[in-house]
């Protein structure tokens, strides 16, 4: 996806302080499919009312109320987690866009939300999973590998048929009322390097370290309970913090003014950069100098602290994108791999509904 | 597990079945009383296309017009077929009244996708064709303003349709109303190329579409605004070529072969250009479209510039000269 920003070249910006002249194909291969040594094009584009964009974004968001079931549901949390984690495996083995990365797992966690599975088939969460994938890819990229295809990348429990993927897309399609361009913290992430811009190979930079350090949250549930723009302005002072802490204040007051943040929402913004911040410092002296290493140079992250619960580290390995096995794109049977005892026996209750429930409310 | 998996897709069937039946037939879950699942009396099949069909038909509830289009979902190696996820979702989201809205989406047997339109009589290209084109200049400027709405709205939203053609164009005779239809290309703005040769005609395409640009914007849309203008006065397409090379040779023909002046990066875009087309001057629009007033045809120049960045906008279209006697009322009374 391109990213529009307005031209704000007579006008020092806050992001101008934050540039620095690393090499352009430190993150070509982050933000799309093209070569590293050309930047995605960034539009210049004065027709969008901001006001009217903002507003229209604002209204439509809402945080998915399944954060507090995973509070009291640790199996279903980490059936989720591994999910999430698979799901990013393969956004990065495809070179797949982070928005891509990111409608995957809303689309994940709003069918997760509104769908019970069933307690004896903890595999339909891999088969969510799998469907969710690739409906983000299909409404996001050019190019979506088969759906048999899309299970190779990683070692999963399960292989589905496409029948079978095919069919769970039509549920998830139908229980999300095929409403699949919601508001995301990326839609947010956009908006804001518009408006505060002024330059684009700068406005691409923090653009990518700020979409690094948002999926690596993805699979942390806990940032599911903050509106799409308090996670989106958490991350970007994140980001600015670790590149240029003096400038977080005037950065704060630009950022809060953009969203027109008054009441409550300060309160959430705070509360979602302590979590943040904590998340990341505490791995931060378990990540390994390689993994540093890595992600330096994939995504132009620098000094930033690792990711939690090695998700960007699993996700995003220098290595991800290569594969050596040939693939047949043939569907194959439904079949199980091996994992532990204790993974087996997940139960994936969802306390709020059942399936007969939701069915007859829709 | 091969058995729970049987078990669960018969379940699963019947649950999608469920689903399907709740979406769509909200007044009667009893028996189906035709051949769509969805409650429709089918009149006639109004079009068959590589993707499936359009019928014409009558809810038997509410006695309305309906048009029904059933994709066949036939690669299952790849499950619900990306456009009909994109039509689908950006129709969910669009909404406007010139804008052909959704009613509702049903699936059929898991093999096709039913989606049910509100009808409208026909389409741009049928009362070009049919009716000797709209010669009525007030029409004309009707439905430019109409559609320019429209895309207007779209681009707001950073939808860009991506095939817009009088085909698409619908019209309600009787209300004079214009109403922007066919999404399946249509996204997010996006920096990859979604065109190509078998996507139908080129006659609406945009230059840099034409030039394998991977950069473009909400330019091409009005360039296809531009070309529907064109022909709704002229009575026939501007350009009408059998393939992008003699598409965009007419084009050159027709506003001069570009050059950096006139299109700033066109020899980046295309180093070959001067190998490939001679060094036309251009003809000039007013030569092609001479019934059209001068403040038209300066829109229309607007709108069909080569270079997409000096391209006019649908927003500033609209406040254009040229609609300065737009009976705006009867338009925000449709």
């Amino acid at each position: 996806m391109a990213y529009h920003h307005h031209d704000h070249t007579n006008r020092k910006s806050l992001l101008d302080t934050l540039y620095c002249s690393e090499a352009e194909e430190d993150y070509g291969h982050f933000l799309n499919n093209s070569s590293p040594a050309s930047p995605p094009f960034l539009l210049q584009s004065d027709m969008f009312s901001d006001e009217q964009e903002l507003t229209s974004l604002l209204g439509k968001e809402h945080h998915n109320p399944l954060s507090t079931c995973l509070q009291t549901n640790p199996a279903l949390d980490f059936a989720r987690r591994e999910a999430v984690e698979w799901m990013l495996k393969v956004n990065s083995h495809y070179s797949f866009s982070a928005l891509t990365a990111v409608l995957s797992v809303n689309y994940f966690d709003r069918f997760l939300f509104s769908f019970r599975f069933q307690n004896d088939k903890p595999w339909m969460v891999q088969l969510a999973a799998v469907a969710c994938l690739s409906i983000a890819a299909k409404v996001e990229e050019t190019h979506v590998p088969f759906l048999i295809d899309l299970q190779q990348v990683d070692e999963s429990r399960y292989l589905f048929e496409a029948k079978t993927i095919k069919k769970m897309e039509i549920l998830v399609l139908s229980t999300l009322g095929w409403k699949m361009n919601p508001p995301t913290p990326l839609s947010f992430l956009d908006y804001f390097t518009r408006r505060l811009g002024s330059k684009d190979h700068l406005c691409w930079e923090f653009l990518s370290k700020s979409q690094g350090v948002l999926l690596s949250l993805l699979g942390d549930s806990r940032f599911m309970s903050y509106l799409p723009s308090v996670l989106a302005t958490a991350t970007m002072m994140h980001v600015v913090k670790s590149v240029e802490p003096g400038l977080e204040a005037e950065y704060k007051s630009q950022l809060f003014g953009i969203l027109r943040i008054d009441k409550e929402k300060p309160e959430k913004v705070n509360s979602c950069c302590k979590l943040l911040l904590e998340v990341w410092s505490g791995y931060e002296e378990e990540e390994q100098e390689q993994g540093k290493q890595c992600m330096k140079r994939k995504f132009g992250i620098g000094s930033i602290p690792g990711s939690p619960n090695g998700v960007m580290d699993v996700s995003f390995s220098c290595d991800s994108s290569s594969n050596d096995s040939s693939v047949s794109s043939s569907p194959e049977p439904l079949s199980k791999k091996s994992r532990s005892e204790e993974q087996e026996q997940l139960l994936l209750p969802n306390p709020n509904h059942s399936n007969s429930d939701f069915l007859h409310r829709l | 597990m091969w058995n729970e998996e049987s078990d669960w897709i018969g379940s699963f069937d019947s649950q999608l079945a469920r689903l399907a039946e709740c979406r769509m037939c909200s007044r009667d879950r009893g028996e189906r009383p035709d051949a769509t699942g969805m409650d429709l009396e089918v009149l006639e099949v109004a079009e068959e296309g590589s993707y499936g069909r359009v019928f014409r038909c009558l809810d038997i509830h509410t006695g309305a017009l309906v048009t029904m289009k059933q994709i066949t979902m036939v690669r299952l190696s790849q499950g619900v077929p990306a456009p009909i996820i994109r039509e689908v979702s950006l129709l969910k989201e669009l909404h406007h009244a010139n804008i052909v809205k959704l009613l509702r989406v049903g699936l059929t047997e898991n093999r096709y996708v039913n989606l049910v339109f509100e009808h409208l009589d026909y389409d741009l290209h049928h009362f070009i064709v049919n009716r000797g084109y709209p010669k009525d200049a007030l029409t004309v400027k009707s439905f430019m303003y109409q559609i320019l709405s429209a895309v207007a709205y779209c681009h707001s939203l950073k939808v860009l349709h991506r095939d817009l053609k009088p085909s698409n164009v619908l019209i309600d005779h009787s209300k004079r109303l214009i109403k922007l239809a066919d999404f399946r290309l249509a996204g997010e703005f996006a920096d990859d190329l979604l065109y190509t040769e078998k996507l139908g005609t080129s006659w609406y395409r945009a230059p840099e579409i034409l030039c394998d640009s991977r950069q473009y914007s909400t330019q091409i849309d009005l360039w296809s605004v531009g070309c529907i203008f064109a022909e709704m006065v002229i009575g026939q397409p501007l350009v009408q070529a059998i393939n992008c090379r003699d598409e965009l040779e007419g084009i050159f023909k027709l506003l001069g072969t570009p050059t950096e002046e006139t299109w700033p990066g066109i020899t980046k875009l295309m180093p070959n250009l001067h190998i490939y087309y001679p060094k036309f001057d251009a003809l000039g629009l007013e030569t092609f479209v001479t019934d059209l007033e001068p403040s038209g045809l300066n829109l229309l120049s607007m709108m069909l510039c080569l270079d997409p960045s000096r391209r006019i906008s649908a927003e500033a279209a609209l406040k254009h000269a040229y609609f300065i006697d737009v009976n705006y009322v009867s338009l925000l009374l449709l």
